[in-house]
């Protein structure tokens, strides 16, 4: 039972953190008030997890099985790297640091298979692409076809707040069925918890985190989505749900954070304005590869510190 | 959940009010300073300057009305602020216009005759200033931000000639062989006429801003 606290402690800073890209902007710009964004998110994450959230299982059975030891090790390193990292204003790639932090774990014990990597390692690459583009396409259309959002003041602010509200519902919707398997993925790879049973003990302990710290990270760490006006913001998260839902379809867990660079370079080469400066690309290579390293790092760590304590 | 779409709706329409009695304050305004100058009524002024400070009272009460709605969750977070900006400073009109007004009606300024005609020449200019205030706010709130941008720049032109005949006023009024003190009080009287035309090219401002921003 004590192994559960690593996977309530992981999904708490997932889901702390997850809010800024799920339903700051929501929040930010008045849109929906947080509590009604809060619950609204935890609840369609719980939908997400429960209905597509076991395909991510599949990624982690691949990579190796663990103990309950281990499975607790490697989660409890995921979850202290992703609150590190939303501590450190870094940005936050959950699937990023699980694979590292399996990655450590494996070289320190044996039994780690670097087949899978590959197909992770294209995934990683293809998701701030893929959002890049699912971000770019709309956002070229309502640049071309400006009519497509009525010009009078009321109704075009009313289209955008319903379009926020229901792009919010549908990002949570799509993180709960990516993201799940991040939480509780490598205890139901192994076979000590079901899949729908990780799912739901996932779900929670993301909206756990929604619930109780999200409030924060928004106020103190925020998010640069919040400063974006109301139709960029509604676009860049649009492209982050169909992300990560093409992503939980595929049955690969990816980065949330990631994905929102990707769509926001898009909606910036709409605009011509230069987005692609050497911080952003640093930010994405820092997500591919510093997150698995210090990840990969502590799990090592602390296997390495519970054999000498043993 | 389309509540805040109704508030909207509300918001719309009590600007458009708001909108209605500045009109009627800037109007009542040029009616009194006529009837100070040109009819040499004062009477008719007083009591003018009176109905000018009723709709002025009245532009106050919509404006509190507007900003109660907004708080109550009417429109985005960001139009919200742009749209309480723009209400105060259609608001600052009515206010510029009743101050005017009082400074002029009150402490019966006595306006040498060599230069009331600017001071007419300057509220003709504020008078079809505000025709041009009126377009900019309708338009913004029907989404034509090109016809926003082209009255605010229109706005910027009034003010522009409004600058001149100031400033045309006041070497006239200095050359005059009165007292200086008199100069003083009348020098007073020109510049809140002329404050009238500097809030509305604040507002004009921020109305191009808000056009501008409207776009993708």
């Amino acid at each position: 039972m004590w192994t559960i606290t690593a996977v309530v402690f992981m999904g708490w800073a997932l889901g702390a953190d997850a809010a800024a890209s799920v339903f700051g902007p929501a929040v930010g710009s008045g849109a929906m008030r947080f509590w009604t964004a809060a619950v609204l998110a935890s609840l369609l994450i719980l939908v997400g997890a429960m209905t597509v959230g076991s395909r991510g299982f599949e990624v982690y059975e691949a990579l190796g099985s663990q103990t309950l030891l281990s499975a607790f090790l490697v989660t409890l390193a995921a979850g202290l790297t992703v609150a590190l990292m939303s501590v450190l204003g870094l940005p936050v790639s959950s699937a990023q640091a699980v694979v590292g932090a399996i990655l450590g774990v494996g070289f320190v014990s044996g039994g780690v298979s670097v087949a899978p990597l590959a197909k992770i390692g294209v995934s990683w690459v293809l998701t701030p692409i893929g959002a890049l583009v699912a971000a770019y396409v709309p956002y070229k259309l309502l640049v071309l076809f400006p009519q497509a959002l009525p010009s009078r003041l009321v109704s075009r602010t009313g289209v955008i707040r319903v379009g926020l509200v229901l792009v919010t519902g549908y990002s949570a919707y799509a993180f709960g069925a990516n993201n799940v398997a991040n939480v509780t993925g490598v205890f139901v790879s192994s076979g000590l918890l079901s899949p729908g049973m990780g799912a739901l003990i996932g779900a929670f302990a993301i909206g756990l985190g929604i619930l109780t710290f999200s409030r924060r990270v928004i106020e103190t760490v925020g998010s640069h989505l919040v400063s974006l006006d109301a139709v960029t913001a509604l676009i860049v998260i649009l492209a982050e749900a169909i992300t990560l839902n093409v992503y939980a379809v595929i049955g690969v867990p990816v980065s949330a954070s990631q994905a929102v660079v990707g769509a926001v370079v898009g909606i910036g080469l709409v605009k011509g304005v230069k987005t692609i400066d050497g911080r952003v690309l640093l930010r994405v290579l820092f997500g591919w590869v510093g997150t698995p390293t210090i990840a990969g790092l502590l799990s090592a760590g602390l296997v390495l510190g519970v054999r000498l304590v043993a | 959940m389309f509540g805040f779409w109704k508030r909207g709706e509300q918001v719309n329409d009590l600007i458009l009010r708001h909108l209605a009695h500045v009109r009627q304050a800037m109007s009542l305004c040029g009616d009194a300073t006529r009837a100070y100058f040109v009819e040499k009524d004062v009477e008719k002024a007083r009591r003018l300057m009176v109905e000018t400070h009723k709709a002025e009272s009245l532009a106050d009460d919509v404006r509190r009305e507007v900003e109660k709605t907004l708080v109550q969750g009417a429109l985005l977070a960001s139009s919200r602020r742009q749209l309480l900006l723009i209400v105060d400073g259609i608001d600052t009109l009515a206010n510029a216009a009743q101050g005017t007004l009082h400074y002029l009606v009150n402490q019966s300024v006595d306006v040498p005759q060599e230069v009331q005609p600017f001071a007419l020449r300057i509220l003709e200019e504020s008078e079809t200033l505000f025709e041009d205030v009126d377009c900019g706010i309708r338009s913004l709130l029907a989404g034509d931000a090109k016809t926003s941008l082209d009255c605010a720049e229109r706005i910027d032109r009034h003010e522009s000639a409004v600058d001149r005949l100031d400033a045309e006023a006041t070497r006239t009024l200095f050359a005059l062989d009165i007292e200086l003190a008199r100069k003083m009080h009348v020098r007073g009287y020109f510049t809140l006429l002329a404050l009238i035309s500097d809030r509305a090219e604040d507002l004009a401002d921020q109305v191009a801003l808000v056009a501008a921003e409207r776009a993708l």
